[in-house]
């Protein structure tokens, strides 16, 4: 009783305390080499003001714990954060196979098992009541026509509650937070993601992907965080008004990237008058203003076909991130 | 030179041959008695003059550190190859500088991969129990010495001086030729820590080496006689203060020498008694007080939630882009198959 008590008291101190600016959304980061290389996420921690409580990681159906999971996780969690894992249904040797179907006609059953039998020795590692937990996200970008397995609602509902269903059966539900992730633009054939909601009893999360290409496209110009994500938060929080949102991958450009016609880039330099800096500080400001269902910030720091990072060469923005995060509405940890 | 050496308790560890991972309490706090192993300190790990730091001892290091924990390398003077060799005559004469050399290298690049603020600590038990005769470093007082502060001036050459631990370590019975241990020490300004086996000689030691913290290691008992009860070893080191340190001896070696594996009795025991707050001082106190703290603060967000959850229902963006993001989304799709994929799917697939 008097444990309760004590418990309640601290929490409702620390509302009132914190009331008016309270910690509400996390920050995170994809960091090169996908939590492999403690040094990549120690130089994100250092370069930027608020550690990252994230880390996302990319991974295909060609992985599994025993031999890669275990070991990137391992690597995030000793930073203190939750892994993120993108979980793509994909295989590197069959890069146009139906995954999706194939996963709801039970394919692949063997891998998943092998994944959640690893996982639960990986879990159990850790001493009871400090297993880690990990946030999955599966099949990303469904809404979107790039990936193999983009456009296919239907499939996508049916995969996702078959596994969910073999997480459950293995009594591995509790470890796992379900992260729904969407594209922020629709490039499907549905203009709809509920199309695609597998269903409020399987998803801990919603989430958005969405990026600032500047003019680096024809089709594309500089816009900013709520040209880039207002539209599919709003239809989010109408739809699915009690579930918490990840913005899970987020950048812009740099004003000096320029188009590279190689990776099909044909658009121009007008966006080179522009500020990342005032687009990060825009972003946070957006984010405390108007964006309350959001419970995190996941920022793509890799330089790939445009400068997306924050803190890596060639990179502008960090001085108006760490500006931005060291306000404790950034000190959250993930929660829903 | 260490901060170990303020601690008014002890840290209590034990050494297991696979991971074997250890809840934190610090003595300002209550502990729970009933299902956590209290206290953390060390975990040991053997190694020799075969194994270099990249290919073994980091990937060991590397998970006792992220467990709060300090890694206790045994470096032996020894190498596979030529088991009879003498190891200590070969530092001496440089022979294994290159070995050595590239060993501190790695080692330094393994250290300035954690934040400045998070640079982890070891500790070396080079040449552990010298004075014995079962190993073919032992019983060479002068030559164990020599390489000691020989091997000592390259840490502190190298810049890395501060991140070790040195843990000169004694076998209790003197059964070898040379029986005053003493002669086998190198000295005050190369020994950070003293080591003995047993407790049963910290009367002599604790007053040979007044200035010195003293580390209990490979402390066991046989079973099933349970010769020596775990929760008396442990009342007893509450008569020693210099002892600032002990990790168990728990793999099964020779004897049933250990209390956590199957069929032996003495974890129930140890658990009861590493609950006692002498023995709940780590180096991290800081730390831990910070991870209650965040409970604390997850426990009050997670009602402020309740509220937001309700909030963000009117507190919401006005929607602007659409036409930006439905030119995007015409565009994209008139990209080829194989543009596309180089350029969403290429970037981020795991090599």
């Amino acid at each position: 009783m008097n444990t309760h008590k004590t418990v309640l008291s601290v929490a409702l101190a620390s509302i009132i305390m914190t009331s008016q600016s309270y910690a509400d959304t996390a920050v995170g980061a994809y960091v090169n080499y996908d939590g492999w290389n403690i040094a990549h996420i120690d130089s994100f921690n250092v370069n930027t003001a608020r550690t990252a409580v994230i880390i996302n990681l990319y991974s295909t159906f060609d992985f599994n714990w025993w031999s890669q999971l275990r070991y990137q996780s391992r690597n995030i969690v000793s930073r203190g954060a939750t892994p993120l894992i993108t979980w793509m249904p994909y295989k590197r040797d069959r890069p146009d196979a139906n995954i999706l179907e194939e996963i709801i006609d039970g394919k692949h059953d063997g891998y998943v098992y092998s994944w959640l039998d690893g996982f639960k020795y990986w879990l159990n590692s850790y001493p009871a009541g400090q297993q880690p937990k990990v946030a999955l996200r599966f099949a990303h970008e469904f809404n979107g026509t790039w990936y193999p397995w983009g456009d296919k609602p239907e499939a996508l509902k049916a995969a996702w509650r078959h596994l969910h269903n073999m997480f459950e059966k293995k009594g591995l539900g509790h470890a796992v937070e379900w992260v729904w992730s969407a594209n922020n633009a629709d490039v499907d054939s549905y203009n709809d993601i509920t199309r695609y909601y597998p269903g409020d009893d399987v998803v801990d999360y919603l989430a958005i992907d969405g990026y600032n290409w500047g003019s680096n496209y024809s089709f594309s110009r500089w816009k900013s965080f709520d040209e880039t994500f207002s539209q599919q938060y709003v239809k989010m929080i109408d739809s699915y008004p009690d579930k918490p949102i990840l913005i899970t991958e987020v950048s812009s450009s740099e004003p000096h990237d320029t188009p590279n016609p190689a990776v099909g880039q044909d658009g121009d330099d007008s966006d080179a008058f522009e500020s990342k800096d005032l687009w990060i500080s825009d972003m946070m400001d957006r984010i405390k203003a108007s964006y309350p269902a959001v419970r995190a910030i996941v920022w793509f720091n890799t330089n790939k076909e445009l400068n997306w990072g924050l803190t890596l060469e060639g990179n502008t923005g960090l001085s108006a991130y760490n500006n931005a995060v060291s306000d404790s509405y950034f000190a959250a940890p993930l929660k829903k | 030179m260490s901060m170990r050496k303020e601690w008014g308790s002890v840290t209590l560890t034990f050494f297991f041959a696979s991971i074997f991972v250890l809840g934190q309490a610090s003595a300002q706090t209550a502990v729970s008695t009933t299902t956590s192993y209290d206290a953390v300190g060390d975990i040991k790990v053997f190694s020799s003059f075969d194994s270099n730091w990249d290919e073994h001892l980091k990937h060991q290091a590397e998970s006792i550190v992220s467990r709060g924990t300090i890694p206790v390398i045994n470096w032996m003077p020894y190498k596979r190859t030529t088991p009879a060799a003498n190891i200590l005559e070969a530092i001496i004469d440089g022979k294994q500088d290159a070995y050595i050399e590239t060993w501190i290298a790695e080692f330094k690049r393994w250290l300035v991969s954690y934040p400045a603020d998070y640079q982890p600590k070891i500790a070396l038990r080079f040449s552990h129990e010298f004075n014995d005769t079962a190993y073919a470093w032992s019983d060479k007082p002068n030559a164990m010495k020599a390489a000691w502060r020989y091997l000592h001036n390259k840490f502190t050459e190298a810049g890395v001086g501060d991140a070790v631990e040195w843990v000169w370590n004694m076998e209790n019975l003197e059964v070898g030729s040379i029986h005053q241990y003493s002669q086998y020490y190198p000295g005050d300004d190369v020994v950070d820590w003293i080591s003995i086996n047993d407790y049963l000689v910290y009367p002599t030691t604790a007053e040979k080496f007044p200035n010195k913290p003293i580390m209990l290691v490979e402390v066991t008992t046989a079973e099933p006689h349970e010769a020596l009860d775990i929760s008396k070893i442990q009342d007893n080191y509450k008569s020693y203060p210099a002892i600032k340190s002990v990790v168990f001896f728990s793999t099964k070696k020779e004897l049933g020498w250990a209390i956590e594996l199957e069929n032996h009795t003495g974890l129930a025991k140890s658990n009861n008694t590493v609950s006692d707050i002498f023995f709940a001082e780590t180096p991290n106190d800081t730390t831990i007080i910070s991870e209650q703290e965040t409970v604390k603060e997850a426990q009050a967000t997670k009602m402020i939630n309740d509220d937001t959850n309700k909030i963000s229902q009117a507190n919401r963006p006005v929607v602007v882009g659409s036409e930006l993001l439905a030119a995007e989304a015409r565009g994209i799709k008139k990209m080829s198959k194989k543009m596309l994929r180089d350029w969403r799917l290429k970037g981020i697939l795991p090599r």
